[in-house]
């Protein structure tokens, strides 16, 4: 854990814009554009598929709304949302994020890539294995989110001076 | 033209629009209530992906919390199923918002590209580490932007957290009717959660438009609120006022919860606004 970087910057909070219980947004120390944010989960996460679902639910709210504050804050005319997610995407530290890159006309900044050559036959193979494991996408989705929504009404009832609560001791 | 009409008329022209729609034929790998995921036409790899939002969206910007969390969690999703299915190394999630930063289609997308070693494809922006004190003058420049616009999240949060209290937010409510701007906190962080810094209660039918957002002319001709801790505007609509519960209520209950109660009616009468009648609604419940 302390030998991430990531870590240590969440930590050390001398580069934190926005902090809340799941994640933490902080100035990209390496960024390809001043003014890069990056959005990251405060659980040590080595890639994007390790984070729980309700940290990534709320790093993409976040990530997505400080987007609008760069259009002012260092008068973006674009952004771009990316997550490099594995070694071969280019992934740089080993703690899981997204980066919040501002951009401008002319930014010298390539993120544009060629169509690949990919054949008739690999294209049907991955559709037919998307298609396949899209099935439990939704699934894993809808399973998830479910135990933290029925906490909640647990929690209302404990309070001791709602008055649903003093009816319903009396009853026994 | 109405913002209603212009969106309506950019739905028309959409293409991606029409492939939900099912008017152009597409190959779709993932489809629920809110998003929809097809296989790129001109793909970076095989298997690369396009998850889109059903309703029409021009930037990512524009969409609603919930909508964009969902985004995020299919994304992860389909980011899995590379790894197991398609037995690549890693995934890229990419999004653009605006000419500047490659967005072509009108329609918000995700693009996930599954990723091997040495694929070539590219999107790996370089990195031009900066000197510390030029990171802090970045991070102050960002940070009042960040406090406000995240001010409202804060907000979202809380009254979404199950721990608020809730008799000091009985009698809280109607009362603290101007509003209160919410004293930003340089972290952002969520602290404890006191009575003043709760935001009011809204009826779960009333729409939250954020700051600067197009409202249409039929929206800003009902009931308009501010809604405290940001600039957002919080348009209600119709009040149920239901005030038969209230007299049998205030015969059952004896002591504390009565008073709250007793108080409650007497400001509604004063404010007499739509939005007392639902807070005063909501508590009562």
């Amino acid at each position: 854990m302390t030998d991430c970087q990531v870590c240590q910057l969440i930590q050390a909070k001398s580069l934190t814009i926005f902090e809340d219980e799941h994640v933490v947004a902080f100035v990209h120390p390496e960024p390809s554009v001043p003014g890069q944010i990056a959005v990251a989960p405060k659980p040590h996460s080595p890639i994007f598929e390790t984070i729980p679902d309700v940290i990534v639910k709320q790093m993409f709210t976040v990530a997505n709304k400080l987007s609008i504050g760069v259009f002012e804050a260092v008068g973006a005319q674009g952004t771009n949302l990316l997550i490099q997610n594995g070694l071969p995407a280019g992934q740089a530290k080993p703690h899981s994020l997204i980066s919040i890159i501002p951009r401008r006309d002319g930014d010298s900044l390539n993120l544009e890539w060629q169509p690949g050559k990919v054949s008739e036959d690999d294209s049907k193979k991955a559709e037919s294995a998307l298609k396949d494991a899209a099935q439990n996408i939704g699934k894993v989705e809808k399973e998830k989110p479910k135990p933290l929504e029925e906490k909640k009404p647990e929690k209302m009832d404990i309070q001791d001076s709602d008055y649903r609560m003093k009816q319903l001791r009396r009853i026994p | 033209m109405s913002p209603e009409e212009l969106k309506e008329f950019q739905k028309k022209q959409c293409i991606f629009c029409r492939m939900v729609a099912g008017e152009i034929p597409s190959k779709k790998v993932y489809e629920d209530d809110k998003v929809f995921a097809i296989l790129d036409i001109n793909p970076a790899s095989a298997g690369h992906v396009l998850l889109l939002p059903k309703d029409h969206y021009p930037i990512l910007q524009q969409m609603p919390d919930d909508l964009v969390a969902h985004l995020g969690l299919i994304s992860k999703g389909f980011s899995q199923a590379f790894l197991q299915v398609l037995k690549v190394e890693g995934s890229t999630i990419f999004a653009a918002s605006g000419a500047s930063a490659g967005q072509r289609a009108q329609h918000v997308m995700l693009h996930l590209i599954p990723r091997k070693e040495n694929d070539g494809i590219g999107i790996n922006p370089p990195s031009r580490p900066m000197q510390p004190q030029d990171l802090q003058k970045v991070c102050q420049a960002l940070k009042p932007f960040a406090d406000q616009i995240m001010g409202v999240k804060k907000d979202d949060q809380k009254r979404e957290a199950p721990q608020a209290p809730a008799p000091s937010e009985q009698g809280e409510a109607p009362a603290a009717q101007p509003t209160q701007p919410a004293t930003a906190k340089p972290t952002g962080s969520v602290g404890p959660i006191t009575p003043s810094s709760l935001p009011k209660r809204v009826a779960p039918s009333s729409i939250i438009i954020p700051k600067g957002m197009e409202v249409s002319q039929r929206s800003r001709s009902l009931e308009g609120h501010v809604f405290p801790g940001s600039e957002d505007v919080v348009v209600v609509k119709a009040s149920p006022g239901p005030r038969k519960r209230k007299k049998p209520i205030k015969k059952a209950q004896g002591q504390e919860p009565s008073e709250d109660r007793s108080g409650k009616p007497r400001q509604e009468k004063e404010a007499g606004s739509s939005l007392d009648d639902i807070t005063s609604f909501l508590t009562r419940r």
